[in-house]
């Protein structure tokens, strides 16, 4: 069955792309992760265009986030002061981003810097995630337990001015970095069409040192809002949202989410983590195969777009 | 079963033009099978069938003896012309990056043409690069600047390769079907990703490499249904069907929370 994507103009199989945001939403599931770093190169390595991934998968993400977020904010475990902060910076980030976008596509450029974003970020978090993994799985066999940074401790982000009160967090910290890491990751959500998990969640813990049970949760809440805000500049800017593509992701994805919870409980933690750093780098390297092997065409055509 | 029906409908329509036309220079009629062509959220392309007679009694047909040559039809159809942007890679720092661009003009969006029988002489030729018949004889333009006829030439060879890549160029040459030498067919494919607005279609009727009639009837192709509805708010109303995508996309979050809640 075949449904007609009205914003990509592309006839589609359903049963493909639901699949697609199953898989996606299973690994997601699995490994706790948000998703968008996969399903974003896997909808290009399909046909849909570059540009109309990333809106639609940032339109997707929103989604994911939601119903993530529910089941933390449950939990009492999002901090909604420091969400708020790092979304200060995410909505600057994000619209700068758009702007970036417009501007490279209309110099026949983003495709190319959409590909090397993620060569480099999924080469970067890819290898380090995989080196970790393996350290822990080898510390594991040998019996010791791996060592545990203390919250109390500090680094140079702590030194910084304008201090403000993160009672949630237990943190007293300068809010120069909290708004830096927001922005950051709101380029990065407007660019490559991800949430920005995979950044924000370490940031947290080894810059700001939040305490581990407030990461995944505050991350979420303020995604919501990042991709959120994102998914209505693209429309606005570049007209790129799919929103059929992104419902039909979403709906592969919630359902394949529950499945990926339910078989991640039977996985050990450094195994689960190893695997996911394997699927990383193996989507890198087919990106970045992309990148550097002669084309089969030099040439290549597009409708002229109005500046 | 539908080849009968349609030649039966052609015969019709032939008998009638035929009573009516009389003696004018009316020597052969086509129609198409759809004059117009609505995609909607189902649509996965479609094949729309041109059909046409020649009335082999038409003197315009006979009596002229400096006319030279077999019958033949050509079928030319061509979509709306669009600006487009072709841009060449090169290698930058060891990846394959666009370098150059260009805007072309005067490319249709879609081309098709089909012919009963296939020439190759050079009467043939010029006749077809006078009238844009093959993709090869298509006129293109470049916006803006200065370029080379050897770059625009490059260009405009792109534009081919990459349209006939897409399945939106087609060259079937001697596909068209000739019945009792009067009743004419001919398939053409339109694919899913087609480009909507006004198509020209040109039917030339030849001897040898001399036009002795042409019938040019548009048709259209629309989007209908949702996906135009979805395609024009998106476009109209930016900002809303932003806002409306971010809704949807809340609620299916929150909605799948609520039937996966588990404490």
């Amino acid at each position: 069955m075949n449904v007609y994507l009205p914003i990509a103009e592309l006839s589609v199989n359903v049963f493909l792309f639901l699949s697609l945001g199953g898989a996606v939403g299973f690994l997601s599931g699995m490994f706790g992760v948000g998703g968008g770093f996969l399903m974003t190169p896997l909808l290009i390595f399909t046909g849909i265009p570059p540009a109309v991934a990333v809106a639609s998968e940032a339109n997707q993400i929103v989604a994911s986030s939601v119903s993530g977020v529910m089941a933390q904010w449950r939990r009492r475990s999002v901090d909604f002061k420091m969400g708020t902060m790092l979304l200060v910076g995410g909505i600057w980030g994000a619209a700068i981003g758009v702007w970036l976008f417009r501007i490279l596509r209309s110099l026949g450029q983003i495709d190319l810097v959409i590909s090397l974003s993620y060569v480099i970020f999924l080469g970067i978090i890819g290898s380090m995630m995989l080196n970790e993994a393996l350290r822990s799985r080898r510390l594991a066999r040998q019996g010791i337990q791996p060592r545990r940074r203390k919250p109390g401790q500090h680094n140079w982000v702590h030194g910084l001015p304008l201090r403000m009160r993160f009672p949630r967090s237990r943190l007293y910290i300068s809010a120069i970095p909290v708004i830096a890491l927001g922005f950051f990751v709101g380029v990065l959500a407007a660019i490559m069409g991800v949430g920005g998990g995979f950044i924000m969640v370490p940031a947290m813990i080894y810059l700001l040192r939040m305490p581990t049970n407030v990461v995944v949760g505050t991350s979420l809440f303020q995604i919501i809002f990042v991709t959120a805000f994102t998914t209505v500049m693209h429309a606005v800017t570049n007209q790129t949202v799919d929103f059929v593509l992104a419902l039909l992701l979403l709906l592969g994805g919630v359902v394949g989410a529950q499945f990926g919870a339910r078989a991640g409980q039977n996985l050990k933690g450094e195994d689960l983590r190893a695997l996911l750093a394997l699927l990383v780098l193996a989507v890198c390297a087919r990106l970045a195969f992309e990148l550097v092997a002669p084309p089969a065409d030099l040439f290549s055509i597009s409708d002229f777009l109005e500046k | 079963m539908v080849r009968s029906i349609l030649a039966s409908v052609v015969v019709g329509v032939f008998a009638v033009c035929v009573a009516a036309g009389g003696a004018n220079a009316q020597n052969f009629v086509t129609d198409i099978s759809e004059n117009v062509i609505a995609i909607n959220s189902s649509f996965t392309g479609q094949k729309l069938v041109l059909f046409g007679a020649i009335d082999r009694t038409a003197e315009s047909l006979i009596s002229d003896d400096n006319i030279q040559g077999e019958l033949n039809i050509v079928v030319v159809i061509r979509g709306p012309k669009r600006p487009l942007v072709v841009r060449q890679k090169s290698r930058v720092a060891g990846v394959w990056a666009n370098t150059r661009s260009q805007v072309i003009i005067g490319a249709p969006s879609y081309y098709y043409v089909s012919s009963y029988k296939v020439y190759e002489d050079e009467a043939y030729k010029r006749l077809f690069k006078q009238n844009e018949i093959g993709a090869q004889n298509l006129r293109m333009q470049a916006e803006g600047g200065e370029i080379s006829p050897e770059d625009l030439e490059a260009f405009r060879q792109a534009v081919i390769r990459q349209k006939k890549k897409d399945k939106l160029y087609f060259e079937e040459f001697g596909s068209i079907t000739l019945l009792d030498e009067t009743l004419f067919r001919t398939e053409i494919t339109i694919p899913a990703h087609v480009p909507v607005g006004a198509y020209a279609t040109e039917v030339f009727l030849l001897r040898g490499a001399n036009i002795l009639s042409v019938q040019s009837k548009p048709f259209y192709i629309n989007k209908t249904g949702i996906g135009r509805s979805v395609y024009e708010f998106a476009y109209d109303h930016p900002f809303f069907y932003g806002l409306g995508a971010v809704l949807i996309a809340l609620l299916a979050g929150w909605a799948a929370s609520m039937v996966f809640r588990r404490d």
